[in-house]
């Protein structure tokens, strides 16, 4: 299975020193790309898919898989200090990378950013670096049924994260269901919710929505505050903040590796993405840690389970990519237009066609993830300032930016509206502590969980969602995380009567 | 428990009640497939929104709030003004900021957006009323220029004035 030549062969042909440049540019403009809300890294991609032509196959994809890598990790830049997710993978780090760096540790918290996403991705691609060649078997197990589970599964888990209350986050996420069934059904064409309007026909485009609940409500929320940390001037040791942040992030090698490896299984599955990754990382975490009462507040290990779990669910995307030809994002599907442009393509038989191509993208990772840790730090240094510039210059170019990524995603200024609308929602509802992220999450899976009901339906009858060893078990997951709060409450309850007062 | 309270409490679950009322007048018609997935999400919405209500109520009967005099519904509204004010002009210009983008272009409307903006987060808080407009202004004519630079790299087709 493991060709000892092909393998030396792609190890060579990655540190020729064009393939590096492209390597580094890529990085660089993922990175860069990522670290800005609502530019993402499918943007950057298909803007140079063009250019690629003009490289050789291998190269255009370690350019490619590299920008996709930095997006993943400066993603977490904006959504730990201004609460504005890069990518909806990192609406999970909001919940403590936020926390962290109002209360003035953000330097700390982009450290731990730093170092999981490093780690996670070095999982990931070790991951698939092993496991590609016989993985993509396990993907085509995950049926319509299989995939109606999964997205469940998601979001009872972070529906259970809203703070304290439950039943506000499981209304949350009916709203954010029905919200992602606006537009025109994909069977009959009907169009559900949209009154006329040309522009919902199609769903709701989830960037504008990100960057409203996120980005917006967070912007109308920081006014009337000085600066967006509490705790006033920039500290002059940003870098041992940092350091200090990815020293902690190392120390927690059980979450990292339990996280890595539930983001990348979770993106082994096409179509899965990285936002259930994360939030599902997060819960395991939190139930595993010894402390889950910190969960909220700036908690390390949720933030380290957060974005390891989003960078190897990254790496974990390329295997249905690469194997099956099944692109899970919009980032993969580039990815893979590229390969197929090129001649090369995609499938069961790629790592036995294609072996030495193969096994350079997949060193390529490595690479990629060693970049994180070492070109990382140099680049949140810079952007740690940003929690100390005043909000009078902070919030209205970041409006601006809001904006443009808004119109950007369709170039449709009505997405701009629609971006404002859903950030007065997200204030509403912060302000009555309901869960955005939970919202967020119904709305991306939606969709997914609408068609795959009718496929499993039309196909099995009611009774195969219940079939199967795959389903039984996240059967027994979504009760168990639907319950887990109640008896957690219930048992502290009589702990406390037990103890003498 | 006051009358201000409860319409706090209640706003979030009336909200996405109205909100489902509308999606649920907007499915009649459509073939039963269309409406089969919504129906349920719309019932599981009632359900939640019953559950929420009830538990908030309760809540906020446990809140001892004898002292709690009702304030008139106009002071309390003029108070959430004054409260959140800044907040509302903001949210009003970047409506604005919607139909500028259309008609008046990228460029122009993050000049005129970017004009209000600033001094309404506080920008020249301490100047006076003249320097603080010249000071505003000049930033918001130097972020539009790199706004206009960033679209230019980025390839967006961001709309010129007037459509042209």
């Amino acid at each position: 299975m493991y060709n000892i030549d092909a393998i030396l062969m792609g190890l060579s042909a990655l540190f020729q020193a064009h393939t590096l440049a492209f390597l580094l540019i890529g990085f660089f403009l993922g990175f860069f790309v990522g670290a800005i809300p609502g530019f993402n890294d499918a943007n950057i991609m298909a803007i140079l898919l063009p250019f690629t032509l003009l490289m050789e196959p291998v190269v255009a994809i370690v350019c490619m898989a590299a920008i996709y890598s930095g997006a993943q990790a400066a993603g977490a830049i904006p959504a730990i200090l201004m609460n504005i997710p890069g990518t909806p993978g990192n609406a999970a780090t909001t919940l403590e990378g936020y926390a962290l760096s109002k209360s003035g540790r953000s330097g700390y918290a982009l450290g731990l950013s730093l170092g999981a996403s490093s780690w996670g991705a070095l999982l990931g691609a070790t991951m698939t670096f092993f496991l590609a060649p016989v993985l993509g078997m396990f993907a085509l197990r995950f049926g319509p049924a299989e995939m109606l589970m999964v997205a469940l599964l998601g979001l009872t888990v972070v529906s259970t994260l809203a703070a304290g209350d439950m039943k506000k986050g499981l209304l949350v996420v009916g709203f954010g269901l029905l919200i992602s069934l606006i537009g025109a059904d994909s069977m009959t064409a009907f169009p559900r919710g949209t009154y006329g309007i040309p522009y919902l026909y199609d769903g709701m485009p989830l960037i504008p929505v990100l960057l409203g609940l996120f980005g917006f409500s967070e912007l109308l929320l920081l006014l009337g505050r000085k600066t967006i940390s509490n705790k006033g001037d920039a500290p002059n040791d940003g870098l041992k903040e940092i350091l200090s942040g990815m020293k902690e992030s190392f120390s927690q090698k059980i979450n990292i590796i339990r996280s890595s490896i539930v983001g990348f299984f979770v993106g082994v599955i096409p179509g899965a993405g990285a936002t259930i990754g994360s939030f599902l990382a997060y819960g395991q975490a939190r139930q595993w840690s010894r402390t889950p009462d910190r969960f909220g507040s700036g908690h390390p290990e949720g933030l380290v389970a957060t974005d390891s779990a989003n960078n190897s669910t990254a790496t974990g995307a390329m295997v249905p990519m690469l194997t099956l030809g099944l692109p899970g994002s919009a980032s993969t599907l580039i990815m893979l237009a590229a390969l197929v442009l090129h001649g090369v393509r995609p499938g069961p038989q790629f790592f036995n066609n294609f072996q030495v191509d193969a096994y350079t993208i997949l060193f390529s990772l490595f690479l990629a993830s060693a970049l994180i840790a070492i070109l990382g730090v140099a680049l949140c240094r810079v952007a740690q300032r940003v929690v100390f510039i005043p909000t009078a210059i902070l919030v209205p170019i970041v409006a601006v930016l809001v904006f443009t990524g808004a119109f950007a995603w369709r170039f449709l200024a009505f997405d701009i509206l629609l971006m404002i609308i859903f950030g007065l929602i997200g204030v509403i509802l912060r302000a009555r502590d309901y869960p955005v992220p939970a919202l967020m999450l119904a709305i991306i899976l939606g969709p997914m969980l609408e068609a795959n009901f009718l496929r499993a339906t039309r196909i099995g009858g009611v009774e195969s969602l219940v079939a199967g060893p795959i389903n039984q078990v996240m059967i027994v997951l979504i009760i168990a995380s639907l319950a887990a709060p109640t008896i957690i409450a219930w048992s502290k309850q009589r702990k406390r009567r037990a103890t003498p007062s | 428990m006051s009358v201000q309270s409860l319409f706090r409490a209640l706003f979030v679950p009336g909200f996405i009640l109205v909100m489902t009322a509308l999606y649920w007048i907007s499915l009649i018609g459509a073939p039963s497939s269309a409406q089969r997935v919504p129906r349920v999400i719309i019932l599981f919405i009632v359900f939640m929104c019953v559950l929420v209500t009830l538990k908030e109520v309760k809540q906020l009967r446990e809140v001892d709030d004898s002292e709690d005099i009702s304030e008139p519904v106009l002071a309390a509204v003029k108070g959430w003004f004054i409260e959140h004010g800044q907040r509302v002009a903001f949210a009003i210009i970047s409506i604005g900021y919607f139909p500028a983008f259309m008609w008046l272009g990228f460029n122009i409307a993050n000049v005129v957006f970017l004009a209000m903006a600033l001094p309404l987060a506080g920008l020249g808080s301490k100047l006076r009323p003249l320097p603080r407009i010249a000071l505003s202004v000049t930033s918001a004519l130097i972020a539009a220029v790199l706004f206009h630079l960033i679209s230019l790299s980025m390839g967006f087709n961001v709309p010129a004035p007037f459509g042209i």
